[in-house]
């Protein structure tokens, strides 16, 4: 397995975030690439906007700046949509692999890739966060608003987060990523609240709208060098997208998937299908012309959003569902929907919960008493 | 700057380096004129032996129309043609909003003159109230090379800024055949009408004229009993339809059922926008009480019907 690793063109450090451990050790591994102090990455972001594709240009860039608000917040998730009570914890903004669908994209108004390093203000706030989480068994992770892994030969954050998360019971920490950046995580002993997940696609979508990514493939073959390790890890179908050979396609990715890794080491399977805020549609449209996925019939969802027309919806789950409990080991294996109505739950996993709370339990309790 | 007045017949409407304004109407001007005079002499600078319009095309023409012989003008001294068109560029700023098409003719007219890429995005996309970015500039600079004629229909139909980006996906031949079915249709529905037809095209990997082909909207395009803005909705839908399919064939089964179990005239019922969710939407107007029962009584017979069950189910999911 081989990773292109990313390194940036340039690094520009805002002014007060040079004297941190964590920038010390970035510039130390990435000793090739020049910095560059900054005052205010606003000027920078306006000559971004001369430039004919300002997302790509800004990914050549690494800002490391502060995080002088909240690192830990609730995922966002959708209006009408059944929530999973996840929490998210911003130490990344945006990602280089730069997939045609990225949300990102419009999302976020600093377009630099972006790497948090003021830890300490993050350790506190989770101490504070988790002491008032008593009681409960809650799910967190770092790559809502990046790729958990991408930076990691950079920052090293994922041997940090693993220390400080193993002590932490109640805790399922997940690194979400699409990389094979996975050398940190192997240095260190796994434990059994640390889930290491990837987002999976059909290989014909992953070569077209993922192209900087390393292949599904190769992610597959990842997680089961990590489960080997002693690891958990879990799976996320997200952005399921419709062509005319989806179904075959995916259910191939499947069958690899619980081929090559053991599915009782599996602690969740989350399924998506592919949905955007309908101004995305014209950046996707633009940026990558070869890209078809906006062409199919994606309607106004009920949160606005675009999204597949419900019984095209319905059929992509039912039958992804299908190949998932089509192996017996994987029967067990608790899948759940990110951003869909109670009536796909009820439709295609025959389940109804009646909030965020009961997908949480769902997810994170037999986890916990399983160990 | 000097004021004098110039045989209409010296003054060369050839050279147009100046020139942002190719469509407009001189009904009001004229009017202005007959009335008042030329109260605002045009522009001219003597360029190759002959002098040429830097500003005041329109009253140029209006005096040509009148049949004037000779007109007041402002002879500018300036050299520097670049220098002119920007100082005209800000002096018509401030009388009077440019179009879309001029906005175009502008930044190319400022590219010819060489004002850097750097320069056309950052100080003068926003001087024309456009956000400053490259592929704004992009855009408008492609504008301004689409054909005259395609032109005009912009102008005439006042489209918008996002329906003619939409045309210009379109290859020119294509852009010619969509063009009568433009013309009648409001802003937005040629923007809708474009952005399905695009779509569809690209999904499907067939030219728009090859769609514009198909039988069925060639039925309704040599149809005589149609009128033009008739035969561009139908087309419409048409195209919405195959861009949409199966959205409507769930549409067209939902109407089919209602018909299958006589559901009255008088009363909706509606699924929710695309189906998502999973209500019905009920409306029925009445005016006395025994109106409110009897629409009461015939929802109730309905109701009754094994197949409005059906429709429950299978409508939600």
């Amino acid at each position: 397995m081989v990773e292109k690793l990313y390194y940036p063109e340039k690094i520009y450090i805002e002014k007060g975030s040079l004297d941190f451990p964590s920038t010390r050790n970035i510039l130390k591994n990435a000793y090739n690439v020049p910095f560059e102090i900054i005052k205010n990455p606003d000027d920078l972001i306006e000559t971004l906007n001369t430039l004919k594709d300002p997302i790509l240009e800004a990914k050549k860039y690494l800002l490391i700046t502060r995080q002088m608000g909240e690192f830990v917040k609730p995922c966002p998730c959708t209006t009408h949509c059944i929530g999973c009570n996840y929490f998210i914890i911003n130490l990344y903004l945006n990602c280089p692999l730069d997939c045609s669908y990225c949300i990102l994209q419009n999302y976020l108004s600093n377009p630099f890739i972006t790497v948090h390093v003021n830890l300490q203000r993050l350790w506190d706030q989770l101490d504070e966060f988790i002491k008032a989480q008593k009681g409960r068994t809650f799910r967190i992770g770092t790559g809502e608003l990046s790729d958990s892994l991408v930076l990691d030969h950079l920052t090293e954050y994922s041997k940090d987060l693993i220390s400080y998360f193993r002590m932490k019971k109640n805790v399922l920490f997940e690194f979400k990523t699409k990389t094979v950046n996975i050398q940190n995580i192997l240095q260190i002993e796994p434990a059994e609240n640390i889930i290491i997940a990837w987002s999976l696609n059909s290989s014909k979508v992953s070569k077209e709208e993922e192209p900087m990514a390393p292949s599904v493939t190769e992610r597959i073959e990842a997680a089961g060098e990590v489960v080997k390790k002693g690891y958990r890890v879990a799976f996320h179908f997200d952005p399921i997208i419709r062509y005319p050979e989806w179904e075959q396609d995916y259910k191939q990715t499947i069958c690899f998937l619980l081929e090559k890794v053991n599915p009782l080491k599996i602690a969740w399977i989350s399924l998506g299908s592919l949905r955007f805020p309908p101004n995305l549609k014209k950046t996707i449209q633009e940026r990558f012309p070869h890209s078809k996925i906006t062409y199919e019939e994606l309607v106004p969802g009920i949160d606005g959003k675009l999204r597949y027309f419900k019984p095209l919806r319905i059929e992509l789950y039912m039958k992804l569902v299908k190949s998932i409990r089509l192996n017996k080991k994987a029967e067990k294996v608790p899948l759940y929907f990110c951003m869909e109505t109670d009536e796909i739950w009820r439709e295609v996993l025959k389940m109804k919960p009646r909030g965020k709370k009961d997908v949480e339990n769902y997810l994170s309790l037999p986890l916990v008493f399983n160990k | 700057m000097r004021k004098d007045y110039l045989l209409l017949k010296d003054i060369s409407l050839k050279d147009e380096r100046f020139r942002i304004s190719h469509f407009f109407s001189l009904d009001k001007l004229l009017l202005s004129i007959k009335k008042v005079g030329l109260i605002n002499p045009p522009m001219v600078v003597f360029r190759d032996s002959q002098y040429i319009i830097a500003s005041g095309w329109k009253r140029v023409f209006a005096c040509q129309k009148l049949k004037w012989k000779r007109i007041p003008v402002y002879i500018l001294n300036e050299q520097d043609d670049k220098e002119i068109f920007i100082k005209i560029l800000y002096e018509n700023l401030a009388l009077r909003e440019y179009t879309l098409l001029e906005k175009a003719e502008i930044l190319l007219k400022l590219k010819k003159f060489r004002v850097e890429e750097r320069e056309l995005i950052q100080t003068y996309l926003p001087l024309l109230g456009i956000p400053p970015a490259a592929r704004f500039l992009e855009k408008y600079l492609a504008i301004s090379k689409v054909k005259k004629e395609i032109k005009k229909i912009i102008h005439e139909r006042n489209m918008s800024f996002v329906a003619v980006c939409l045309l210009l996906k379109f290859e020119s031949k294509e852009m010619l055949f969509l063009i009568p079915l433009l013309k009648p249709l409001g802003q937005n529905k040629q923007k809708e009408l474009l952005e399905d037809l695009y779509e569809l095209c690209q999904r499907n990997r067939i030219s728009a004229k090859d769609i514009l082909q198909l039988k069925d909207i060639q039925r309704i395009q040599k149809d005589e009993k149609l009128s033009h803005i008739q035969k561009a909705e139908r087309i419409r839908l048409i195209i919405k339809r195959k861009r949409y399919p199966t959205v409507f064939r769930w549409a067209d089964a939902f109407q089919e059922r209602l018909k299958k179990i006589s559901w009255p005239d008088e009363i909706t019922i509606k699924p929710a926008p695309f189906f998502e969710s999973e209500h019905l939407f009920l409306s029925f107007s009445f005016k006395t009480r025994d109106e409110f029962l009897d629409k009461l009584q015939k929802l109730q017979a309905v109701a009754q019907k094994k197949e409005f069950s059906e429709i429950l189910t299978h409508f939600n999911g």
